[in-house]
């Protein structure tokens, strides 16, 4: 199912004003400078930012159509965010956290847990199921964050700045992990950087944006050259 | 900040001496209480039935008080917390009201809208609903003068917590029931707390709005504190003994929430 978005919103003084099409199953990297939109694009995605006009359509649904006073609301739409500052609960444990979603779409608490472990397992952290997100290193958080947005299986997976909170040393590491996770997620993947090797290392088509507005788009072989 | 920490500048000795000056202040009249309380007959104050019944109707009264201003309180809080600032300036400073007014003038003002005479009087009456000289205007009376406590103390608990997880918390399929009794309430749970206890000990404690509004009446509108007023003008001893258990009941709700919720209630 392919993502349609056409929209216009206002925040402040700064405008998004951006129009794409993004195919099922595509990876597309949404790159530009900090303040370019990039955030509030995924948010916008999400259904967690007020847009004043158009369309987000995702295959048969529409999320959003201004004109028609359609909003879906972010529980309706079939998305998994990695907040770029994570957003963990910071009252749930480790393995709570990861059953949130679940829970929240009506599956068992037993199978919902069982669920929660493998993903904890999978990313190597099935031992800090039952600590608090503050108890943990910034990696560690960033994985459970990771593994949160997958749990739900959603259609639609926003990456915003997924390395922006780790450190250095740990960025090879937590990327080849991501792209790991990645690489076996069917759905469409939208992945929010300013960092356009990170962009190449695992998407097919990227977006510039500029102050709010698409600059350029394309392959993201282009980024090479 | 930096050049008082120094604790040897003339300043911070002053600082120390006013500030003492206070503490003795608030301590010597506690101290002075506990010595003159009449040990040797405080076991037959306690036992007596009017004193039972004081308590006994100042628990109910605080508690069924607290029960409304959690239920009406909370929805109150959370919409302000979620009003742009510059709006809910105009509806705090009328939930706070309460706080500052004479507890007499609230009395007074309660009166005008149920007391028989009152706006509301013809309709009360009509449906033979009386306030006034009833435990409910007790509770009406504990209601108004405590409500702010939990409100305010629940919407600036409100205010701290992080809007962002609200949102996580939807895109991960939660809808607005489950963000607020997973999300919200949870993280809440020390606001509510230190809320609840300082709205429960001041309604406890109410004295002037009670007593102008409900009256004084022994096992109806009689609560220990309004008891406490009229032991006193006969038993000064029994006054002691009353006054003091408020001063513990009081002093102990502060005690266990402070160490419960690590923040000073």
């Amino acid at each position: 199912m392919s993502l349609a978005v056409d929209i216009r919103a206002q925040r402040g003084t700064f405008t998004l004003d951006v129009a794409f099409e993004c195919p099922a199953g595509g990876r597309v990297a949404i790159l530009g400078r900090n303040g370019s939109g990039k955030t509030s694009l995924v948010h916008a995605i999400a259904g967690l930012l007020p847009i004043e006009s158009g369309s987000i359509r995702f295959g048969e649904e529409t999320w959003l159509d201004s004109e028609n006073r359609i909003f879906v609301a972010p529980p309706g739409r079939s998305i998994g965010v990695l907040f770029q500052e994570l957003r963990l609960f910071p009252h749930l444990t480790v393995l709570d956290n990861i059953m949130f979603g679940l829970r929240a779409r009506g599956i068992a608490p037993r199978e919902a847990k069982a669920e929660a472990e493998k993903w904890l397992q999978e990313v190597g952290l099935s031992d800090r199921a039952k600590l608090l997100p503050t108890t943990l290193s910034g990696g560690e958080a960033q994985r459970v964050a990771l593994v949160r947005a997958m749990a739900t299986r959603p259609q639609i997976l926003l990456l915003d700045e997924p390395l922006a909170s780790i450190d250095q040393e740990l960025r090879a590491p937590t990327l080849l992990l991501i792209r790991n996770l990645v690489r076996e997620y069917e759905g469409t993947v939208l992945l929010v950087t300013h960092d356009p090797d990170l962009a190449s290392s695992f998407v097919d088509r990227y977006i510039l944006l500029e102050n709010g507005r698409i600059r350029g788009q394309g392959p993201v072989s282009d980024l090479e050259a | 900040m930096t050049m008082l920490s120094s604790t040897r500048s003339p300043l911070t000795t002053l600082f120390r001496a006013l500030a003492g000056i206070l503490v003795l202040f608030l301590l010597l009249p506690l101290i002075a209480a506990t010595l003159r309380l009449p040990w040797g007959s405080i076991g037959r104050y306690l036992s007596a039935p009017a004193f039972r019944e004081a308590l006994f109707l100042s628990f109910l009264v605080s508690t069924i008080a607290l029960v409304l201003v959690v239920l009406l309180g909370f929805p109150l809080a959370w919409i302000l917390a979620h009003m742009k600032e510059g709006r809910a300036g105009l509806l705090r400073t009328l939930v706070t009201l309460p706080m500052v007014l004479p507890p007499v003038v609230a009395g007074v003002v309660l009166l005008s809208a149920f007391g028989r005479e009152g706006l509301l009087g013809p309709l009360l009456g009509l449906l033979q609903i009386q306030i006034p000289f009833h435990m409910s205007g007790a509770v009406l009376a504990a209601t108004f003068v405590s409500a702010p406590f939990f409100v305010l103390t629940v919407e600036a608990g409100l205010r701290a917590l992080d809007p962002g997880l609200d949102g996580a918390a939807a895109t991960l399929g939660a809808r607005d029931f489950r963000i607020l009794t997973r999300i919200t309430i949870p993280q809440l749970i020390p606001s509510l707390a230190s809320g609840a206890a300082l709205s429960w000990a001041r309604a406890l404690g109410e004295f002037g709005a009670t007593i102008t509004f409900a009256g004084n009446v022994r096992g109806r509108t009689q609560t220990l504190p309004l008891a406490v007023y009229e032991i006193l003008q006969t038993d000064y001893d029994g006054a002691m003994v009353a006054s003091f258990v408020l001063l513990a009941i009081s002093l102990l709700v502060l005690v266990s929430f402070r160490r419960k919720w690590g923040r000073g209630a």
